[in-house]
């Protein structure tokens, strides 16, 4: 079932089409969530809100076929309400030293790559270091996998700005990784 | 062997050396790791063009820290897309799904939201009496009030005989009303003073307006009142000798 019919449906008040629509976008909701909040139980508590508040906008929606950008645009407002409450920016937790090292293999060539495992959780450490524009910008555009326009219209930005933060954002997302799995400096100091 | 000298591949080699194009660069544009990173973050996209991609190409062949950026970038490309889902756990829809389900369809919620609506008009119309009641210059509207009720008594067609000797005692009564709202309006100014004379002094000076204007209809009224007397009077004298 499509995104607009789908919607059509929630619009009456169909239960199960409206089930259908929490069970297919909870997952996209809760990743953007945890990528602004960075913490899981106030991307899970953030997520419930941004489902209520679908729930009493869904008739608001005008581009039922463009439902999931729809939705991330009040997930994303959701976020900001909910940091503005917390009156913090988005934290850069940082990691305690002994997580740093065990991600960093002293044997690990940047070109070797990371094993599957560690990446999501690579990842996720690198995300939560960027800062706020280029987490934003990295979320929406190749995780999130918005269009350029659909981004400028959240952000309220032309779209050749977007397009220059993406692209500074990836590379100071390179920069982070880079740092995260690099030789520690015991590594350094037992070769 | 150092080859020859004066062989032009010989000496390309020996001058295509890296470390004289960064000492070159250190001394002159800087170098060129910023354009550089630009170009990879473009690339992400498929949007460098072939110039662009070959003076690319050119830079990372010398210059291991922006080599390395590409390769990561090269390897996160693919990896990102892995984070656009994160599962909250079986008991998610469940708590939505028991948020959601309490507000019924759209057509119910639309009375309910009528309903809530009338309920909460009559709170604010609760609230607003309360608060008129408190106010100084609720004595001020009372009077104009009874002066309305009053006018309708006299002059209405329908008045009895009587009514305008009742209107007068009425009138006494009143302009008992008019000092006692002043010192009430002093009160307040006093107040506004304590605690904020940029909200209350205008409405005071407002009320005070207002009170002037009442008393200048209140004379007039009271003269009307008692002229219609002295005239019911003088026929009764007549009528009656």
């Amino acid at each position: 079932m499509d995104d607009r019919i789908l919607h059509e449906r929630c619009c009456r008040g169909d239960e199960l089409a409206w089930e259908q629509l929490v069970s297919r976008y909870q997952a996209r909701v809760c990743s953007v969530a945890y990528t602004y909040t960075g913490s899981e139980e106030e991307a899970l508590d953030v997520a419930q809100e941004v489902f209520v508040r679908v729930w009493r906008r869904l008739d608001t929606c005008r581009e039922p076929e463009r439902l999931g950008a729809w939705l991330l645009q009040i997930a994303r407002n959701a976020c900001l309400d909910h940091l503005r409450r917390r009156k913090a920016r988005p934290p850069a937790q940082d990691l305690p030293a002994d997580e740093l090292f065990t991600l960093a293999d002293p044997g690990r060539r940047p070109d070797a790559g990371i094993d599957q495992e560690d990446q999501r959780h690579v990842l996720e450490r690198a995300m939560q270091r960027l800062s706020p524009i280029s987490r934003e910008a990295i979320l929406l555009k190749d995780i999130q996998e918005l269009t350029l326009e659909d981004m400028a219209t959240m952000l309220d930005l032309p779209i050749g700005t977007v397009k220059s933060r993406c692209s500074r954002a990836r590379v100071e997302l390179a920069k982070v990784v880079a740092g995260l799995i690099a030789p520690g400096p015991d590594a350094k100091a037992a070769r | 062997m150092n080859g020859n000298p004066f062989d032009p591949r010989e000496r390309q080699r020996r001058f295509a050396d890296p470390d004289l194009t960064r000492r070159i660069l250190d001394r002159t544009s800087g170098r060129a790791c910023g354009r550089s990173e630009v170009l990879l973050g473009a690339r992400w996209d498929g949007e460098l063009d072939r110039l662009d991609a070959e003076l690319l190409a050119g830079h990372l062949a010398h210059c291991a820290a922006c080599r390395e950026l590409a390769t990561i970038l090269e390897r996160l490309q693919p990896m990102l897309p892995s984070l656009a889902e994160r599962e909250p756990g079986p008991s998610f829809t469940a708590r939505v799904l028991d948020q959601t389900s309490r507000r019924r369809p759209r057509a119910a919620r639309r009375t309910s939201r009528l309903v809530a609506r009338l309920e909460d008009l009559a709170i604010r119309l609760q609230a607003g009496l309360r608060q008129a009641w408190g106010r100084p210059r609720f004595a001020l509207e009372a009077a104009w009030t009874a002066a309305a009720l009053v006018s309708l008594l006299v002059w209405s067609p329908l008045a009895p005989e009587a009514a305008s000797r009742r209107a007068d005692a009425i009138v006494q009564a009143g302009a008992g009303v008019v000092p006692e709202a002043n010192a009430r309006l002093g009160r307040a100014a006093a107040a506004a003073a304590a605690t904020g004379r940029e909200y209350l002094e205008p409405a005071v000076a407002w009320a005070r307006t207002g009170l002037a204007a009442f008393e200048v209809r209140f004379s007039a009224l009271a003269d009307a009142l008692r002229d219609r007397l002295d005239r019911d009077e003088a026929s009764d004298t007549t009528t009656n000798p």
